[in-house]
Formats: C-alpha cells, sequence, structure tokens
C-alpha cells in the first residue's frame, strides 16, 4: 500500500508521487503485479501494475489492427423488406449523414466510432513497438501524450449499445440479419477494451523517460 | 482510527504533478510563469487554468443545446413519401408502445436522465467549491467519478440514428433521415464531457484540508 507523508520533510531519496484527483503527496511503494496502489483520502487508483504489459498490448493492438478493417468494410446488419434488401457498414452511416447536410453529427460519428478508436490503436502499436525496440523511436512522448488526451474520445461500447437498439427498433417492421462485419466489429470492441487495461502508463511513461535520456 | 500528521498535498509542499504523465515537479518560481514537463512536455499547471469558469462556459452551453435537442426532431421516419418526426421522448414512448421495455428504459437513462443528472451534477459541484459548501469530499470525488464515466454513453442516440439513416435507405418505400435535434443533443454530450474534464477535482479537497477527510 501507498504511505502517506509522515510530516512536513521530504524525505529525497523516496520516489515521491501526488495523487491525480485529491493532490495528496505519497511515497510511491512498490507493488506486486496484478495489484492496485489507491490513494489513502480519496480512493482514487494512483498507479498499477500490470503482468507483460508491453508485450500483450502490442499483440492486442495488433490484433485490433487486423480486424478493424473488415469491421469497417463488411456490412454490419442486413435490412430485408418487400424483396429489398439493403446493408448497412459503419461507414456508410457517416455517409449518409454527410449527404442528408448533416455534417457536423457526420464527423462527431467518424471520429468517435471508427477515426479515434483507430488512431488509439496504431498509437499503442507504435509506442510498444518503439520501448520494445533498442532502435530510437522519434516522438514517443508526444504520442503517449495523445493516447492519453483521446482516451474518452473514442465510444466503441457506446455505439455498440446503438447497434443494439437500432437492431431492436428494426425487427418487428422488417427482417435484420446480421452480417460478418458486426462479430469483427464487437471482436474489435473487446480487443480495444483489453488493450486499455494492459497498458500500463506508469511503466510507459517510465520507460519513455529512459529512453529519452 | 490511528491518529496521523497533517496531511500535505503537492502543492503545500511547493510541488505540481503533471496531468498527462504524472510526473512530480517543482512549483515554478514566479506563478505567471509558463512550466511543461521535463518528461512529456505537455503545460504543467498546480490546478487547471480557470478550472472554475471553463467548466461553468461548456455546462451553460450544454444547457443552452438541450432546449434543441428535446424540442426538435432527432430523426424524421419517411414512410411511403408521409414524413414523421421523432424527438428523444418520442422515441422512448414508441419504444414502449412496440413493448420493447428494456431498451426503452436504457435509451430513457442514457438520452434523457444522465444528461440531465449530469448537468444538474456538475452544477452542484461548481458550487459547492465556489462557496465552500462542506458536504462530504468523498460523496463530491464520487460523484465526479460517475459523472466522468457515465458522460459518453449518452452518444447512444446519436450512433443509434446513425446507423438507421444508414439501413433504412428503401427509396420510395421507407427513409430515415437525421433531424436538426440530434445536432444539438450530440453538442449536449460533447459539452458536458468538456465541463466535466474542465473541472479540476482537487478544488473539491483545497476546500475542506484537514477538516472533514
Amino acid at each position: 500500500m501507498i504511505a502517506e507523508m509522515p510530516n512536513r520533510r521530504i524525505n529525497e531519496e523516496a520516489p515521491v508521487l501526488a495523487c491525480d484527483e485529491c493532490d495528496l503527496l505519497l511515497y510511491k511503494k512498490p507493488i506486486r503485479i496484478g495489484q492496485k496502489a489507491y490513494c489513502p483520502r480519496c480512493n482514487h487508483v494512483l498507479y498499477e501494475s500490470k503482468k507483460d504489459s508491453i508485450n500483450r498490448s502490442l499483440a492486442l493492438a495488433i490484433t485490433g489492427l487486423i480486424l478493424f478493417i473488415p469491421a469497417n468494410l463488411l456490412p454490419i446488419l442486413r435490412l430485408k423488406v418487400l424483396g429489398i434488401e439493403h446493408g448497412a457498414t459503419m461507414f456508410t452511416g457517416v455517409v449518409s449523414l454527410f449527404q442528408n447536410g448533416m455534417w457536423i453529427l457526420s464527423i462527431v460519428v467518424l471520429l468517435a466510432s471508427i477515426v479515434i478508436p483507430a488512431i488509439k490503436l496504431l498509437l499503442v502499436f507504435y509506442i510498444s513497438l518503439g520501448l520494445k525496440s533498442s532502435r530510437n523511436f522519434p516522438r514517443l512522448a508526444q504520442c503517449m501524450r495523445w493516447h492519453q488526451h483521446m482516451d474518452e474520445w473514442g465510444m466503441l461500447e457506446v455505439y455498440t449499445l446503438g447497434i443494439l437498439v437500432a437492431y431492436t427498433k428494426l425487427i418487428g417492421l422488417a427482417q435484420v440479419i446480421p452480417e460478418l462485419g458486426l462479430y469483427c466489429f464487437v471482436a474489435v470492441l473487446f480487443i480495444a477494451g483489453f488493450t486499455s487495461t494492459t497498458v500500463d502508463e506508469e511503466l510507459y511513461w517510465e520507460k519513455i523517460e529512459a529512453k529519452n535520456d | 482510527m490511528t491518529e496521523r500528521a497533517p496531511r500535505m498535498t503537492a502543492l503545500d509542499a511547493g510541488f505540481m504533478h503533471c496531468h498527462v504523465c504524472k510526473k512530480l515537479l517543482d512549483l515554478p518560481a514566479r506563478h505567471e510563469e509558463k512550466a511543461s514537463c521535463s518528461r512529456c512536455s505537455a503545460h504543467v499547471h498546480p490546478r487547471l487554468p480557470n478550472s472554475i469558469s471553463r467548466t461553468w462556459a461548456f455546462l451553460i452551453a450544454s444547457i443552452i443545446f438541450y432546449i434543441p435537442a428535446n424540442t426538435y426532431p432527432i430523426m424524421t421516419v419517411q414512410k411511403l413519401g408521409e414524413g414523421d418526426g421523432h424527438t428523444i421522448i418520442g422515441g422512448i414512448i414508441a419504444l414502449l408502445h412496440s413493448g420493447m421495455y428494456p431498451i426503452a428504459f436504457v435509451v430513457f437513462i442514457a438520452s434523457l436522465l444522465v444528461p440531465l443528472l449530469k448537468m444538474l451534477g456538475i452544477a452542484l459541484l461548481l458550487l459547492s467549491v465556489q462557496f465552500h459548501w462542506q458536504t462530504s469530499a468523498h460523496h463530491r470525488t464520487k460523484a465526479y467519478r460517475i459523472i466522468e464515466f457515465v458522460g459518453r454513453w449518452s452518444m447512444l442516440d446519436v450512433f443509434m440514428i446513425s446507423i438507421l439513416v444508414a439501413m433504412v435507405d428503401l427509396g420510395g418505400v421507407a427513409k430515415v433521415y437525421a433531424g436538426t435535434g440530434a445536432t444539438a443533443f450530440a453538442a449536449v454530450v460533447i459539452f458536458t464531457m468538456l465541463a466535466a474534464i474542465s473541472f479540476d477535482s482537487r478544488l473539491i479537497w483545497d476546500n475542506v484540508r484537514n477538516k472533514d477527510e
């Protein structure tokens, strides 16, 4: 566990950190793999140690990037009504909105459901590869910073719920068939979720700092 | 509980921590000085600059957009040439009429309840910091975490519409168009997310120093 500052003097030798949410100054204690360190005052997760973080994140990012292609290109759902069939990919949703004249909305959907999740996977791939390799990868710190800023704006899981709601709305009116793209999309969703839990931000930053020195 | 020495925040001790990479840095000698992090080169401030006024600005923007988001149709369903506009509430009622209770409940929470509670919650957090309310800092931190977590889920309706627009495109038979309400609603969600991000949760704890801990 984390130890509080015993008094107003700081032991210069011990590593020190501040809680992100309440700014309490704390001594950093090493934790075992799989453990989390909590702030004793506000209970915020300060850092957590993850098993084989870089390798696992790299593997997941590669898998996610590969699956991203069929998830976006293949139709997700197919609608069958009165002999007319119509399939929709994730991208046709964006295009139809744009053609409707709802270009702001189409950009929001494009960013949250396709662009940001893809960039996040690409960044994890690049940073993890950079930290594994002995060669010099430029702009690792900048990439990591971008990755952190994008965290909230990728919304694959919300999009999935959107598919579910659209599906239930249509199922009473027409025949709706889930397509291969949907399965790829759900796989990407899970992989993107796993990737964000395997990236040990503390470790990544320490390694980036060590590499830059 | 055991007796303990007075707690100290990073700011008290003359430190500030980088909001991006969590590195602990010395406070700049002069307050106005612009500091950047030695590890990730992000701009560092002991507290987010103008956190309260920025959060109010985003919050007020989201409240303004909340009105057209609920009064204008979020989508129009055209069947055999006849258009039929749906507002957010109308969509929930339609789901209820067709007996889709669980989905109606999910949409009700994500599109109606969450944005309202979120705006109310952020306003209360802001007021509590500005007027030094002595309500439990633990509860307020918990509220802040919930607000931060749930925000993105309100995008559900926006994604659902983008899928419907792409799928229900059967020429003269049936077609779905996105409405102005959808853009306004996306703006509500984005502005409340920005409000939550610009709120500095450490302000909650600065108020209650050495009291309610």
